[in-house]
C-alpha cells in the first residue's frame, strides 16, 4: 500500500465531506426558498447578493451569532447533548458513500447495514430533545417522531432488499453484496443497467420512507408548525437549533445519495461509464495520479451530485405541493400499505429471479415491478374513501338510511306515540 | 380566565398511574387564527376535552358604537370581522336604513352587492388558504393571497383603503365607481376563473387532503340548527339556509342567488362549500355588472341622523354566516344599543363538541374548517 | 365620473317588496292559548313582529315556538338597558317559512333573573353568557354562567348605562385629551369663563348626550347626569413622591 496515496485520499475525502455537508445545507436552504418561491408565484430572497445568493450565508451568520437560550426547567444534560447525538450519525454516514471511485472513504463490506443503523440513531437525538426540553409541544413532537422513525425503518430497509437481491443475480459468482461500492459496480458492468429500471417500486417506497425518516413534508408531523409549534425544536435556539437544521439537511443528502447509489447507478453516467471501460483508470486505484484519473473522477462526481440534487429537488417539490398527514394515518400508511408492499416486492422479485430462465430474467423482473408500481399508485389513491365529485360519503348515506327507516317506522306505528317531551339527545355520528 | 383546569388522573389495575395532559393552545399559536386559546385535555394524542377561552381581543365595539353617531359607527364595524369589512358595513348601514325607512338608490344597492361579493371571495380565499396552511400545505395560501391582492387593490381604488374601507354610508355608498374600475374587475374575474380552477386542481382531489378532512368534525343538520350554525358550516351540513336566498335584502331581490349546499357535514364539505361559493359570487358579480343601473349612489340624508325611536334587527349573509345588527334608537344621534350578532362567535360554540374524541392533528383541521375571525368573536 | 354601460333611468319600483303583515301573526292565538295569557304584539322596523313575553312564560313560549311553529334557529340574544329596566331580546327564525320573530323579555328589576332558554336552543349557551357578561342579567338554569369576553376579575357590567369605568392605571392622559377642568381653564384663558364652558359640556338635555368630539375620553360621557368629580382624579396623576430621584 502506498502510504502517501492513503494520506492524500483521506485528506481529500475529509475535506470534501465536511465542505459538502456544510455547503449542502446552505445551498439547499437557498434552493428551497427560491424553488418554493417560484412554485408559489413569488420571487423569494433577492436582496443579499445577486439573486439573493448570499441570503443563506447571512442566515448562517445570524445563527452563529444568536444567543443560545435555555429555559430554566430543562433537563440540562439531555437538552444539551441531544443536538450532538442527532448530528453525529449524519456526519458518520458519509463514510461509506461512494461519490466517485476516488472520493470514497471506505468501501465497507457492510455499508447498507451501517447506514440503516446510523439512520436509526437519529431517533435517540430527537427523543432526547423532546424530553429534555420540558415542554409539552416538544414532548408530543418527540414522541411522534420516535414512533414515526421507528415505523418507517422497516419498509425502508425492506425496500432496499430488492437491489441487494439483484446484485446476487448480476454478479458472476452468484453472491450478493451489501457494500455500496459493489452495488454501484453491479449496475455498471454492462452499462446502463440501473436498478431503477428493475426495481422502480423499491425506489418509490424507499423515497417515501426517506421523506418520513428526514421528517420532511408530508411527514413533517414532529415539527408540524400548525399543531405543535415547532415540535421538538420548540425550545432550541441559535447554534443548537442549527445543529438539528444541519442534521436534517444532511439526512436529506444521505437519503438522496443512498437512493442514487442503490437505484440510479451511483456515479455512472455519460463519460464516467466510458472511463470505467478503460480499465487503465480504475484497474490500479493505488497507482499514479494520471490526468485521465482526475478527469474521470470529476465526471463521476458530477453525475453523482446531479442525481443527488435532482432527488433533493423532488423533496422540495413534494413539500410545496402536499399537505401533512395525521399521526395515526401516518402509522397506518407505514404498517398497512408500505410493509405489505415491500414484502410482496421481495417475494415476487426473488421468485422471478429464481424461476424465469436466464436471457429473460431481468426483463420479466423489471416489467413485473413496473406493473406493481402502477398497482401501488392506484391502490394509494383508492384507499382513501369517498371521491370529491362522486357519491356521498358513507356516513351521510348511513344517516339518510336511518332517517328513512325511522320515517317508515313512524309512518306505520306512530299515531299512538306522543312526541317526546324532553330534548332528544344530539346524535353524534 | 382564572378558572382552574384540573388534570384528571387514573390508575389501571397494574397500579400504573396515568395522567391526562393539559395543553394550552394559544393565545399565541400559529393556527388559532388570532388570539383564541384552547385548553385541551389530551389522553395520548386524543382530545378528551376542549375549552375555548376567548376575549383576548375584546375591544368593546358595542360600547363604542353606542358612543358614536350612526354614521361614525360604520368605521368601527370594519374592525369586527376584519376579513370582511364590506359585509359588516353593509349590515350596520342596512340596519340604520331599516330603522329610518330609507331605501338606497338602486345603483347603490348594486354597488353594494358587487363589493359584498368581492369581499366574500376575499374572505373565502383567506379561509381556504389558511386552512391548507393549517393542514401543512404551503402553496395554496400564496395562490389565494395573490388573487385576494387584486381585490384589495380594487377596494383601495373605490374606497380609499384596502382593509378598513369605510365605504358604505347610510342611504348608499360613499363614492361612485372610478374610471376603468369595472373593466379591471372584469379582467380580474376572468383571471380568477383560471385561479379558481388551479386551486381546485391543487387541493380538491388530493388524497392526503381528503384523508385529513373527510369525516372529520361531522355536524348533523339538526345539530347545526340547534347550535345556531349559519353560513357555509350550516350549508355544508345540508341546512338550506342562506339569507341572500331566504330573506333577500338590497339587490339580492333582483339577482337570485343559487345556494351552495352539500350533505357531507364534515370539514371537507365546508371547504367545498366555500370553494363553490366563490364561483357563485363570481356569477353574481358578473350579473350585477351587466345590469348595473345608472343614477345617484346615495340618498340625501341629514348630516345628523336621528332615526325615530324604535328597534330593528337586520341581518346579512356574511362570509361566515348570519351577521345581524340589533339596533335600538332613542331618537338621538347615537344608537341606544347596537348589538352585533357575530357568526364566528356563535359558530365557535360547537368546537368543544367537535373536538371530543378526535386526534391532536384534527384539532387544527376542525378549527380551520370553522373559519373563525377572532375580531368578530371577541368584538 | 359615471362609467356604467347601462344608463337607463331609475326604475319606478323600489327593490324591497311591499310591506304586508307577517304571516306568523296568524299563529299568535295558538301561542297565547298555549301559555294561557295574552301577548302584546307590535311590529318593529323591518316588519318583524315583536312579542312582549313575561319572564315566567319565556321557556313555555319558546318550547311552543320551537316545537309547534318550527322556530328552530335562535339567531341572536341581546341584552338592552332600557333606562328603568333591563330587557333581553331573542330573535328566532323558522327556516322553512323564513319567519323572523322577536321576543322581548323585560327583566324584573328586583331579582334581575330570567330563565335560561338553553334547554330549548343549545346555542343560547354562549349568547346568554355574553349577555350576563355585559349586563349582569342572571339566567337561571344556565349550567355555566361565567364571564366570557371579559376577564373573570372584571368588576361591573360594561354595557349598563350606569357603568363607570374605574381607571386601571394612573398614567397621564395623552396630550390631545384634556380633563374638563383643564378645558375649563382653557376656556377661561380665552375669555369665556366657566359659566359658559361648563354648560357646553355638561348641561345638555336629558335625551342628548355628549358629543364625542368634546375633549374627553369615550368612557367618561355622562348622559345628562351629574358629573362626578372623582372620575377625573386619575387624570391629575399621582401625588409627587417625596425625595424622588430623577433618572439621569
Amino acid at each position: 500500500m502506498n502510504i502517501g496515496f492513503e494520506i492524500v485520499h483521506f485528506v481529500v475525502n475529509l475535506l470534501f465531506f465536511i465542505l459538502l455537508i456544510s455547503t449542502n445545507a446552505v445551498i439547499m436552504v437557498y434552493a428551497e426558498r427560491k424553488v418554493m418561491a417560484y412554485m408559489q408565484d413569488r420571487i423569494g430572497p433577492k436582496h443579499y447578493g445577486p439573486f439573493g445568493l448570499l441570503q443563506s450565508t447571512y442566515d448562517v451568520m445570524k445563527l452563529l451569532l444568536k444567543e443560545i437560550v435555555r429555559s430554566r426547567d430543562t433537563d440540562n444534560s439531555v437538552f444539551i447533548v441531544a443536538p450532538m447525538i442527532f448530528f453525529a450519525p449524519v456526519l458518520t454516514a458519509f463514510v461509506m458513500l461512494p461519490f466517485s471511485p476516488f472520493v470514497t472513504q471506505s468501501a465497507l463490506a457492510t455499508g447498507l447495514i451501517l447506514y440503516v443503523a446510523l439512520s436509526s440513531l437519529d431517533v435517540i437525538g430527537v427523543f432526547m430533545a423532546g424530553w429534555g426540553s420540558n415542554n409539552k409541544y416538544a414532548l408530543i413532537g418527540g414522541l411522534r417522531s420516535t414512533a414515526q422513525m421507528i415505523s418507517y425503518e422497516l419498509p425502508l430497509l425492506l425496500a432496499l432488499m430488492g437491489p441487494v437481491m439483484l446484485t446476487s443475480f448480476v454478479s458472476h459468482g452468484g453472491v450478493g453484496s451489501i457494500s455500496f461500492t459493489d452495488i454501484t459496480h453491479a449496475q455498471l458492468a454492462p452499462s446502463w443497467r440501473w436498478f431503477v429500471l428493475l426495481q422502480p417500486l423499491g425506489l418509490m417506497i424507499y423515497y417515501i420512507c426517506g421523506l418520513a425518516e428526514t421528517n420532511r413534508a408530508p411527514f413533517d408531523l414532529p415539527e408540524a408548525e400548525s399543531e405543535l409549534v415547532a415540535g421538538y425544536l420548540t425550545e432550541y435556539s441559535g447554534m443548537r437549533w442549527a445543529m438539528f437544521f444541519l442534521g436534517e439537511y444532511g439526512n436529506m443528502l444521505i437519503v438522496s445519495a443512498v437512493a442514487t447509489v442503490l437505484f440510479l447507478g451511483g456515479w455512472s453516467g455519460p463519460g464516467a461509464d466510458l472511463a470505467f471501460w478503460h480499465r487503465t483508470v480504475t484497474a490500479n486505484p493505488g497507482g499514479i495520479f494520471s490526468v485521465a484519473d482526475i478527469i474521470f473522477n470529476v465526471i463521476a462526481l458530477f453525475w453523482f451530485l446531479v442525481k443527488v440534487y435532482i432527488l433533493q429537488f423532488i423533496f422540495i417539490w413534494v413539500r410545496s405541493t402536499l399537505p401533512r398527514l395525521r399521526a395515526d394515518q401516518l402509522m397506518q400508511f407505514a404498517w398497512l400499505i408500505l410493509i405489505p408492499f415491500t414484502l410482496a416486492n421481495i417475494l415476487i422479485t426473488a421468485a422471478l429471479l429464481l424461476a424465469v430462465p436466464q436471457p429473460y430474467t431481468l426483463w420479466v423482473t423489471g416489467i413485473v415491478n413496473f406493473v406493481l408500481l402502477a398497482f401501488f399508485i392506484g391502490f394509494i389513491s383508492r384507499a382513501i374513501g369517498a371521491s370529491p365529485k362522486g357519491e356521498l360519503p358513507p356516513w351521510v348515506k348511513m344517516r339518510q338510511q336511518n332517517l328513512a327507516r325511522q320515517a317508515a317506522i313512524s309512518a306505520v306505528a306512530t299515531p299512538r306515540l306522543a312526541k317526546p317531551e324532553s330534548e332528544p339527545e344530539m346524535a353524534r355520528r | 380566565m382564572a378558572t382552574q383546569f384540573q388534570n384528571s388522573t387514573s390508575e389501571n389495575p397494574e397500579g400504573l398511574k396515568t395522567e391526562e395532559m393539559i395543553l394550552n393552545m394559544g393565545p399565541q399559536h400559529p393556527s388559532t387564527h388570532g388570539v383564541l386559546r384552547l385548553v385541551l385535555s389530551l389522553d395520548g394524542e386524543t382530545v378528551t376535552h376542549c375549552t375555548p377561552v376567548i376575549g383576548y381581543l375584546h375591544r368593546g365595539i358595542e360600547k363604542i358604537l353606542e358612543n358614536r353617531p350612526y354614521m361614525g359607527g360604520i368605521r368601527y364595524m370594519d374592525n369586527a370581522d376584519y376579513l370582511s369589512p364590506m359585509l359588516n358595513e353593509t349590515a350596520y348601514a342596512g340596519a340604520v336604513e331599516q330603522l329610518m325607512g330609507i331605501e338606497p338608490p338602486r345603483r347603490a344597492q348594486y354597488i353594494r352587492l358587487i363589493t359584498n361579493e368581492m369581499q366574500r371571495i376575499a374572505s373565502h380565499l383567506v379561509a381556504v388558504g389558511t386552512y391548507m396552511l393549517d393542514l401543512g400545505a404551503f402553496t395554496p395560501i400564496l395562490y389565494a393571497f395573490r388573487d385576494r391582492e387584486g381585490l384589495l387593490e380594487m377596494f383601495e381604488e373605490i374606497g380609499g383603503s384596502r382593509f378598513n374601507v369605510n365605504y358604505m354610508r347610510v342611504g348608499g355608498v360613499l363614492h361612485d365607481i372610478p374610471v376603468g374600475w369595472l373593466q379591471r374587475l372584469e379582467t380580474w374575474l376572468d383571471n380568477f376563473d383560471k385561479s379558481w380552477q388551479e386551486l381546485n386542481t391543487l387541493i380538491t382531489g388530493n388524497e392526503i387532503f381528503m384523508k385529513r378532512t373527510q369525516g372529520v368534525g361531522y355536524i348533523d343538520p339538526e345539530q347545526a340548527i340547534a347550535y345556531g350554525m349559519t353560513g357555509p358550516i350550516a350549508r355544508a351540513s345540508g341546512v338550506r339556509y342562506d339569507l341572500r336566498v331566504n330573506k333577500p335584502y338590497g339587490a339580492y331581490h333582483d339577482i337570485k342567488t343559487e345556494m351552495v349546499v352539500r350533505e357531507d357535514g364534515d370539514a371537507f364539505g365546508r371547504y367545498m362549500v366555500r370553494l363553490y361559493e366563490m364561483r357563485e359570487s363570481v356569477r353574481l358579480i358578473r350579473t350585477a355588472m351587466a345590469q348595473l343601473p345608472g343614477g345617484p349612489i346615495c340618498t340625501r340624508t341629514p348630516i345628523a341622523l336621528r332615526p325615530p325611536r324604535g328597534e330593528t334587527y337586520f341581518a346579512v349573509e356574511s362570509s361566515k354566516g348570519e351577521l345581524g345588527i340589533y339596533l335600538i334608537s332613542d331618537g338621538s344621534e347615537y344608537p341606544w344599543r347596537a348589538k352585533i350578532r357575530g357568526p364566528s362567535f356563535v359558530n365557535l360554540q360547537i368546537v368543544p363538541e367537535l373536538m371530543r374524541g378526535h386526534k391532536m392533528g384534527d384539532v387544527v383541521a376542525i378549527l380551520g374548517s370553522i373559519d373563525l375571525v377572532l375580531g368578530e368573536v371577541d368584538r | 365620473m359615471d362609467l356604467t354601460r347601462n344608463l337607463s333611468p331609475l326604475p319606478p319600483a323600489p327593490i324591497a317588496p311591499a310591506v304586508t303583515p307577517p304571516a306568523v301573526l296568524s299563529n299568535m292565538p295558538a301561542l297565547e292559548a298555549a301559555i294561557g295569557q295574552s301577548i302584546p304584539v307590535r311590529l318593529v322596523a323591518g316588519n318583524v313582529p315583536s312579542l312582549d313575553i313575561a319572564p315566567a312564560h319565556l321557556v313555555a313560549a319558546s318550547m311552543f315556538l320551537r316545537d309547534q311553529l318550527g322556530f328552530s334557529l335562535l339567531s341572536c340574544v341581546s341584552g338592552a338597558d332600557m333606562g328603568d329596566h333591563l330587557q333581553v331580546v331573542y330573535h328566532v327564525r323558522n327556516l322553512e317559512t323564513n319567519w323572523l320573530l322577536q321576543l322581548s323579555v323585560a327583566v324584573p328589576t328586583a331579582t334581575n333573573e330570567v330563565e335560561s332558554v338553553m334547554g330549548v336552543w343549545p346555542t343560547a349557551n354562549w349568547l346568554e353568557r355574553e349577555t350576563y357578561d355585559m349586563y349582569g342579567i342572571i339566567f337561571t338554569g344556565h349550567p355555566d354562567l361565567r364571564r366570557i369576553l371579559l376577564d373573570d376579575e372584571f368588576e361591573g357590567f360594561p354595557l349598563l348605562k350606569s357603568f363607570r369605568p374605574t381607571p386601571l392605571t394612573r398614567h397621564d392622559p395623552a396630550t390631545t385629551q384634556v380633563s374638563p377642568q383643564q378645558a375649563v381653564a382653557g376656556a377661561q384663558q380665552r375669555g369665556l369663563g366657566p359659566q359658559r364652558a361648563i354648560p357646553n359640556i355638561l348641561s345638555q338635555g336629558e335625551s342628548e348626550r355628549l358629543h364625542p368630539g368634546t375633549p374627553t375620553f369615550g368612557s367618561t360621557q355622562f348622559h345628562g347626569r351629574e358629573f362626578p368629580p372623582q372620575t377625573w382624579k386619575h387624570l391629575q396623576g399621582p401625588p409627587p413622591a417625596e425625595n424622588e430621584q430623577k433618572p439621569r
